[in-house]
């Protein structure tokens, strides 16, 4: 009886064994080993080798396009075109150079959030002022681009937008530090940011434009925001659109705009569902501050009860919708508006989850690239 | 006799774990490849990859954006503003030219005389305003909270 027991133990024993040689083996292989790798990722600038031709993205010469981020995953702006020479890149800076070049280049991809859009109103901005000035704030992680700018117009309670400049402003000015005065009267700022304290670790230069003459009657006006880079052989890329209003400055609000990229013409959406989930340390404001986004004309949420808004849009007309833009405007209330401190260092994530969109036909979009919000 | 058996007993222990690795190793390689073959397209297959440090990339100052010596932002003043009452704007439904708003609600708090503006769409600025102007002329501003 011993004897048997005993047996049974010895086989038990080396088949639990022989199991754990077999894993022991595939461990040794390193399968699983990158699960957890995307997360760190994704504010590190990235170069792309391409082998094949690129002179498709070319366009003639003309108008050049740009490749997607696919090969590493969405969430990534294209930053131009680069010659490796060893361990040294060089960007290329026109497109005949580009159009002769036989091997390898190398596209660089920069995390969207340095290309999204941050304001500042002048300190001390308060409800019924006039003539009100707003500073419009965003980030590259290099100066090789050949210029910056944005688009600004505003969206008047009808939906209706008007552009503010018949040209898109631009500059090739970029600057090191922005400061934060809780007070108009303080001689010295409250606080002093650096690109990366409000873009993400790719940023590394701030750019600039002032929205000014603002009116007393036009604090809760969409001020409509779309920035862009033009790299040296004049791509220019648009970043993460954002709807601001001068009273955000002074009552605390926090604008949550979800970005769709449509990544082909082919793709355009007709209509979409998504989810946005936010961190904790913000309030939703309600659904009377909720704006419909550009891409579609009616939009409908729903607040789960654990907080997670549900957001569902249509549209009739999908023609001119083949670009990124934004989708919905989700307004949040920041809970330290009453203390002295500025949103420093830290990030607001907005996880999007459930995106699910058609076109016309309703076949479903597989090529869409819906980015989580990094306030 | 005995030894012998016991060495060999050894031995065949030794190479059925060697067996035994092996076997999980070929299933880890078949494992690995299966993994990196699905979901990529022909394209994808040709990608390489890099994360460098930015030391490694030359930065064509001459050619570039251009760091400013300005510690916040460039010097306030009109003719880097975009006006948001539109003097230069465009409607994107080009059902108008110009300023959509209502500039005439916008100047009674300060008092200024609306009427007198309406064809420019310039808003004259209080006295007060003129001064907090002059103030901040060689200045880059003082700047609020960022939203």
């Amino acid at each position: 009886m011993k004897n048997k027991v005993l047996k049974n133990v010895r086989v038990i024993a080396l088949s639990v064994a022989a199991v754990a040689m077999v894993v022991a083996g595939i461990l040794g292989t390193g399968v699983g080993a990158n699960a957890a790798k995307t997360t760190e990722q994704t504010d590190v600038v990235k170069y792309v080798e391409f082998t094949e031709d690129i002179t498709s993205y070319l366009n003639d010469n003309t108008a050049p396009e740009y490749p997607t981020s696919e090969p590493i995953g969405y969430g990534y702006l294209f930053g131009g075109w680069y010659d490796k020479n060893g361990d040294v890149y060089t960007e290329i800076k026109d497109t005949t150079d580009l159009a002769n070049k036989t091997g390898t280049v190398v596209a660089k991809f920069v995390p969207a959030q340095t290309l999204s859009v941050k304001c500042q109103n002048w300190a001390g901005t308060k409800e019924g002022d006039s003539d009100v000035i707003v500073r419009v704030i965003s980030a590259t992680d290099s100066t090789n681009y050949s210029n910056f700018g944005f688009i600004v117009s505003r969206i008047d309670e009808a939906g209706k937008e008007t552009v503010l400049t018949q040209e898109p402003f631009t500059t090739t000015d970029v600057y090191s530090k922005f400061n934060y005065y809780k007070d108009a009267e303080a001689t010295e700022p409250t606080a002093t940011f650096e690109p990366d304290d409000l873009f993400g670790k790719a940023a590394k230069h701030f750019t600039t434009c002032t929205v000014g003459k603002i009116p007393a009657t036009a604090h809760g006006t969409i001020i409509c925001i779309k920035p862009f880079w033009v790299t040296l052989d004049g791509t220019t890329v648009y970043g993460l659109s954002k709807f601001a209003h001068v009273e955000d400055g002074y009552l605390g609000y926090v604008n949550v705009p979800v970005n769709l990229n449509i990544l082909s013409a082919d793709n355009a959406s007709s209509a979409g569902i998504l989810s946005v989930k936010s961190d904790d340390g913000l309030t939703f404001v309600g659904t009377d501050e909720i704006e419909c986004g550009k891409v579609f004309d009616e939009m409908e949420f729903n607040v789960l009860s654990d907080g997670t808004i549900k957001c569902a849009g249509n549209t009739s007309d999908i023609s001119e919708k083949s670009e990124m833009d934004i989708y919905i405007n989700l307004k949040f209330l920041r809970k330290d508006i009453d203390t002295d401190a500025p949103i420093a260092n830290e990030f607001y994530t907005f996880t999007v989850t459930g995106e699910d969109f058609c076109n016309e036909k309703e076949v479903f979009l597989e090529e869409m690239d819906v980015w989580n919000v990094i306030y | 006799m005995k030894k012998m058996l016991k060495n060999k007993k050894l031995y065949i222990t030794i190479i059925i774990i060697c067996i035994l690795i092996l076997v999980g190793w070929i299933i880890g390689i078949v494992m690995n490849q299966g993994k990196e073959t699905s979901g990529k397209n022909d394209s994808e297959q040709d990608v390489i990859v890099h994360e460098t440090d930015e030391n490694t990339v030359e930065e064509k100052a001459e050619e570039g954006l251009k760091e400013s010596d300005s510690e916040d932002g460039p010097v306030l003043n009109e003719d880097n503003m975009i006006d948001f009452n539109g003097s230069d704007a465009k409607s994107d439904n080009n059902e108008s030219e110009g300023n959509d708003v209502d500039d005439s609600k916008t100047d009674d708090k300060q008092g200024n005389d609306s009427e007198d503006n309406e064809d420019t769409n310039v808003t004259e600025p209080s006295d007060d305003e003129q001064k907090e102007d002059d103030e901040n002329s060689d200045d880059t501003g003082s700047w609020g909270i960022f939203y």
